[in-house]
């Protein structure tokens, strides 16, 4: 069986999940590895749920926000890119490839352009393999929770 | 102090109920209700379940000050271990601290299907040696870096060069596992042992191919020393950088760097009884060492071992230990540590502290590191 990537990806309300939706809508071909969690803000996200991906056998994880300047709630993209930075770093470290891990801004009517964000990530996940943890994972509770969405 | 899965049964014999260990407790004075000696009675008295639902055995800190001064040697640390383990098992869980990062962190370098890479921590000026019999054991100050360097203040890579910069600096050259695990001290002490032995397990095998493992965090020199042996019955010589720095003592070259007070982390302290090494080191460096109130076998803790129960009461004493730290005049406050480090830099940064402490705290490996590189 070809690898088929799981992505979880976190979007901001406003701006990130708009456009998934527009391309929802405007019948946009994208891949169907990502599973979309929806937050209010990018400033919502904490490393922890990156982290807690990964742990339960994510192969990829996607962040997407409104551009600079345009956040609804002024600076939490800003504040979302910093422990995005932060997570990487911590990543690296645990011996968990950073690139696995991707923010992007992506405002509300570029449905287009979410569409190919997605399928180049795919693409470059695909290249990097599964999660070297998805093996040990599958057969807990934490992999079937992963498998079901 | 020998802190074994502690058998009620002995205890009920040896203790006879003097109330030391509650006298001697630093929880106990900011938590009313929270007594050794009552925990110690219940649960050998029949109260078991009591005592064990209450959940005050999450708000001991383990530092071991009550088991130094219980006149009859009781391993009251081993009875909380083990009390942690059956709390779990019902259900009543403590509150760890940044767990939402921690627990997940954790559990990713736990699998044996990720290979760390801690040489990429390393700067190009660190001397190190692959051939050598001599390892140095980074545990994870460097994995705490990202986290707390920005919000607390913690450099945790540069604690980890420094150190070995500082052995570089008195000719020792050592080696070190890229992909070397965890000690899971933490986990031990919140009761979890299976995690401890998956990571004990892995570490095994690589760490047994050294003469000497030297490490500069008191966490991973009480679990390498101690707990390897006792619970895994794997036998390594592990020494503290303080250690290795007060035998090449004559390497050091003495100038006036003037005051600093010395933080007796408990599992260098009171667990394995480094008293003297720091403050040789510090005090052949050129620093005088002034003492804390509470120093030594009493030493305040440092509020939040094992990332449990950082709350109002931990803060109390996180407050007192810098007061009296501040009490001493000194500019620096030299903790060996790095999360003791974490801890108190935390307070620190606390806004609603904002410039209480104006104290610096600094890793005992980068003051030997600095004073070595001086001269
Ligand atoms: S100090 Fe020792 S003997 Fe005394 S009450 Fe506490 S545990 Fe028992
Ligand atoms: S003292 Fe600060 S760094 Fe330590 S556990 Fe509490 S909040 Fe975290
Ligand atoms: S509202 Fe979209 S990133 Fe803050």
């Amino acid at each position: 069986m070809t690898f088929e990537p799981k992505i979880i990806t976190f979007m901001c309300n406003w701006c990130g999940y708009a456009a998934a939706d527009l391309a929802g809508v405007s019948r946009l071909q994208y891949p169907a590895t990502v599973r979309i969690i929806r937050t209010m803000c990018t400033g919502r996200f904490d490393p922890g749920f990156v982290l807690r991906a990964f742990e339960k056998g994510a192969d990829g994880v996607l962040v997407c926000g409104c551009h600079p300047g345009d956040c609804q709630y002024i600076e939490g993209n800003l504040k979302g890119k910093d422990r995005v930075e932060m997570t990487q770093k911590m990543l690296e470290g645990i011996g968990i490839d950073p690139e696995r891990l991707r923010l992007e801004w992506v405002s509300a009517s570029e449905g287009p352009i979410f569409a190919e964000l997605v399928r180049e990530f795919s693409e470059t996940i695909r290249k990097k393999g599964p999660n070297p943890l998805k093996e040990s994972v599958s057969k807990t509770e934490g992999g079937e929770e992963v498998a079901q969405i | 102090m020998a802190t074994t899965i502690a058998d009620a049964r002995n205890i009920f014999i040896q203790c006879y109920q003097c109330g030391v260990c509650s006298g001697s407790c630093p929880k106990s004075r900011v938590l009313p209700g929270f007594l050794p000696r009552r925990m110690l009675f219940q649960m050998i008295n029949g109260f078991e379940e009591r005592q064990l639902e209450s959940g005050l055995g999450w708000e001991c800190l383990t530092c071991g000050k009550c088991q130094v001064h219980c006149p009859q040697g009781i391993d009251i640390m081993g009875l909380v271990r083990d009390m942690r383990s059956k709390m779990t098992s019902r259900g009543v869980n403590g509150l760890v601290a940044h767990d939402s990062i921690l627990a997940p962190m954790y559990s990713i370098m736990a699998s044996p299907a990720i290979k760390p890479k801690k040489s990429m921590y390393l700067s190009d000026d660190v001397k190190t040696d692959p051939n050598s019999k001599t390892l140095f054991f980074i545990g994870c100050a460097p994995h705490l870096d990202a986290p707390f360097r920005d919000d607390v203040g913690f450099k945790g890579i540069d604690v980890t060069n420094d150190a070995i910069k500082a052995l570089n600096l008195v000719g020792i050259v050592p080696a070190v596992l890229d992909d070397e695990k965890c000690c899971a001290h933490d986990y031990l002490w919140r009761g979890d042992r299976a995690v401890f032995e998956a990571f004990g397990r892995q570490n095994a095998a690589a760490l047994q191919k050294f003469d000497t493992i030297i490490t500069a965090c008191p966490e991973c020199y009480r679990t390498l020393a101690v707990e390897y042996k006792d619970l895994l019955g794997i036998e390594l010589n592990v020494k503290h950088l303080s250690e290795v720095l007060a035998e090449n003592i004559d390497k050091i070259k003495s100038k006036d760097r003037g005051e600093v007070t010395y933080h007796d982390s408990c599992r260098l302290g009171r667990f394995m009884n480094i008293y003297d090494e720091p403050r040789e080191a510090l005090e052949a460096a050129g620093y005088t060492v002034k003492e804390m109130t509470e120093s030594r076998e009493d030493a305040l803790c440092c509020g939040v071992p094992t990332w449990v129960s950082c709350n109002d009461e931990n803060k109390k004493i996180r407050e007192q230990k810098l007061d009296y730290a501040l009490a001493t005049g000194a500019k620096r406050l030299v903790v060996p540590c790095p999360k003791c480090e974490i801890h108190l830099k935390c307070l620190q940064a606390d806004l609603s502290e904002e410039g209480k402490y104006p104290i610096e705290i600094v890793n005992f490996a980068t003051v030997m590191k600095e004073s070595l590189e001086e001269d």
